[in-house]
């Protein structure tokens, strides 16, 4: 179990380093999108209980996985992806405006 | 008991039916938006009256308390819902005049706005609370881009970077609450909390404050700030400076205090994170204001310097400072809302942003440059205005629990704040010999400025009227053993001041 605890920091440390070192936009959103999805395998861990059946309140069933990390990771899944439709929408966006997919370039706003 | 959960379904509701209306009555949309946003006005006056005394609870679907989720409402809460559909409804009402294309995605995405900032305040839940914060960023994401103009875009995107990578930080802190407690609910977490060990409270208690404290624009954190405030429409940047950033500081407020218990927090020296880092907030961003040339970067600036004496105000952490701050976030908002929309009449007229280039407007444009001169006055806290009584309340208050840096940077601050103001308006009243080139706007877009600096009057005469309310709404924060007895039926009510 706790290697998949390792997993999850390796994966939140690779996105957040991806998000702040690259200049790349989509790099920037991919970095962004790592960091969710180590969060989403960090729910599911949260809930899972070897051998347990799904979430189904009976006499027949005794080990249930806890549903309410399940139910979180559904929601944070469709946060996570409405969020990189409006990123990439708006890299669409910045694409055509400045010509280029390097923030550094990206700077009219200063001051 | 019901209206609560109304608050958020009507401008919900409003916002998506928006697009019928427009399709079947589209002579009847102005009506139902306005209509709207004084029903909810109404309701949340009618919710503060209910809970000022007694919070309460509404579970969602009539689930068994603890299983389904639950809103809860406190004093503080139920303040801050007025404080929010009251800028709201100008807001709507200014933007009716102040928005001409793109009307039906403006109108839906702003009911969005106002749904989850009310979700904000109102939910009694954790994960509620987070999927309502993601609901307010991403709609203030779009929002700040209106404007389809390349620096919008930009500013957008730097601020959907920082804001996404927050919402990570905050999901991370979320997650860790309930892999310990195995609870969500607000209510419960009060007793679950102590389950938490140390190591753990104070890794979710970092990032939290990095992670909220990048959205209220905590000062490292603060740089997209200026950038989204001042490219987004007027009436967007008024309600994102005067309500947004402070509906993210309360709920960095309400989840530290669960959390917390008081002793612990004055233990882990968190107090003095919000009182200095309140200090530095203020200092940089009357500083940085006093650079600026731009008129809407100006005022974002000194946004960040209200957050930054707000913070002071909770990291005094009595009762009194608390309760300044409050009231310096009512009265923030309401003028932060009426300059950014003079702000956006000015710059509307002379099609000029800059400061220089609105020399002698004052002589064109009489009535919007005397309501900016009252707010310019009025925020940097000069006598007879209600944002004095705000700054002497937190002044007092740092000062009697022995805080003297702070309590001096406030009046520094002020002062720093006087001179740049002092500098617009002068120029506002310069003569010059060349007219303007000015462009006919509709006259009711000074309506909605107008009503809203009416409301200085209340709140700088009567401000008993409105302390009573102010008083009771730290209550919960500071006891929250209080807010769990009463939520969940426990064993006493330990008594106002007891």
């Amino acid at each position: 179990m706790e290697s998949i605890y390792l997993v999850v920091i390796i994966l939140f440390c690779l996105g957040l380093y991806t998000t702040l070192t690259n200049t790349n936009l989509i790099k920037i959103i991919i970095g962004i999108n790592i960091m969710d999805s180590s969060l989403v395998l960090l729910l599911v861990v949260l809930g899972y209980k070897p051998e347990g059946t799904a979430p189904i309140i009976d006499q027949q069933y005794s080990i249930i996985v806890d549903p309410i990390p399940q139910a979180l990771a559904l929601t944070a899944i469709v946060i996570g992806a409405s969020i990189t439709a409006l990123m990439l929408l708006l890299t669409i966006k910045l694409h055509r405006n400045y010509n280029t997919l390097d923030i550094s370039e990206i700077r009219r706003l200063k001051g | 008991m019901i209206d609560i959960i109304w608050l958020i379904i009507v401008p919900l509701l409003a916002g998506f039916s928006l697009f019928f209306i427009d399709l079947y009555l589209p002579k009847l949309k102005g009506i139902f938006i306005l209509s709207n946003g004084l029903l909810i006005f109404l309701l949340s006056i009618s919710l503060l009256i209910k809970v000022i005394d007694h919070p309460l609870i509404y579970n969602l679907g009539n689930w068994k308390q603890g299983l389904g989720i639950s809103l809860i409402v406190d004093p503080l809460g139920g303040l801050l819902a007025v404080l929010i559909t009251f800028i709201s409804f100008i807001i709507l009402s200014y933007s009716l005049s102040y928005i001409q294309i793109n009307q039906l995605k403006y109108y839906t995405l702003l009911f969005l706005l106002i749904t989850g900032m009310l979700g904000m305040v109102l939910t009694g839940d954790l994960f509620n609370l987070y999927v309502f914060f993601e609901i307010t960023s991403i709609i203030s994401y779009v929002l700040v881009a209106f404007n389809k103009k390349d620096i919008a875009f930009e500013a957008s995107f730097k601020y959907m970077i920082i804001g996404s990578i927050s919402g990570i930080l905050i999901l991370l802190a979320i997650i860790l609450i309930y892999q310990s407690t195995g609870t969500l609910n607000l209510a419960q977490l009060v007793i679950t909390a102590k389950n938490i060990p140390l190591k753990l409270k104070q890794v979710i208690a970092v990032l939290l404050l990095i992670g909220f404290g990048s959205k209220f624009a905590l000062v490292p954190l603060h740089t997209w700030l200026p950038d989204a405030h001042s490219t987004a429409p007027s009436s967007i940047s008024a309600l994102l400076s005067g309500v947004v950033i402070k509906v993210f500081l309360y709920a960095l407020l309400r989840v530290l205090f669960v959390i917390f218990r008081v002793e612990e927090l004055l233990a882990l020296k968190l107090n003095l994170v919000f009182l200095y880092g309140g200090v530095i907030t203020l200092l940089t961003g009357h500083l940085l204001a006093y650079r600026q040339n731009n008129l809407k970067r100006l005022l974002a600036y000194s946004s960040i310097a209200q957050i930054g004496y707000i913070l002071i105000g909770i990291g005094v952490f009595n009762a009194a400072g608390l309760e300044g701050a409050i009231y310096h976030i009512i009265n923030h908002a309401v003028v932060k809302g009426v300059l950014f929309m003079t702000a956006g009449i000015l710059i509307l007229k002379a099609k000029k942003k800059d400061i220089a280039d609105l020399k002698g407007i004052a002589y064109q444009l009489p009535l919007s440059s005397f309501i900016f001169t009252i707010s310019a006055l009025n925020i940097v806290g000069l006598p007879p205005f209600n944002s004095f009584i705000s700054k002497w309340i937190l002044t007092t208050a740092a000062l009697k629990a022995g805080f003297i840096i702070p309590a001096i940077s406030i009046l520094i601050g002020s002062l720093i704040s006087l001179s740049y103001y002092l500098k617009i308006i002068i120029l506002f009243y310069t003569k010059v010999t060349e007219k303007i080139n000015i462009i006919s706007i509709p006259y009711q877009l000074q309506l909605g400025p107008l009503l809203l600096s009416l409301s200085y009057l209340p709140l700088a005469f009567f401000p008993d009227f409105l302390l009573l309310f102010i008083k009771k709404a730290p209550l919960f924060l500071l006891k929250p053993i209080n807010y769990h007895n009463i939520l969940l039926g426990g064993e006493k009510w330990l008594g106002l001041f007891g």
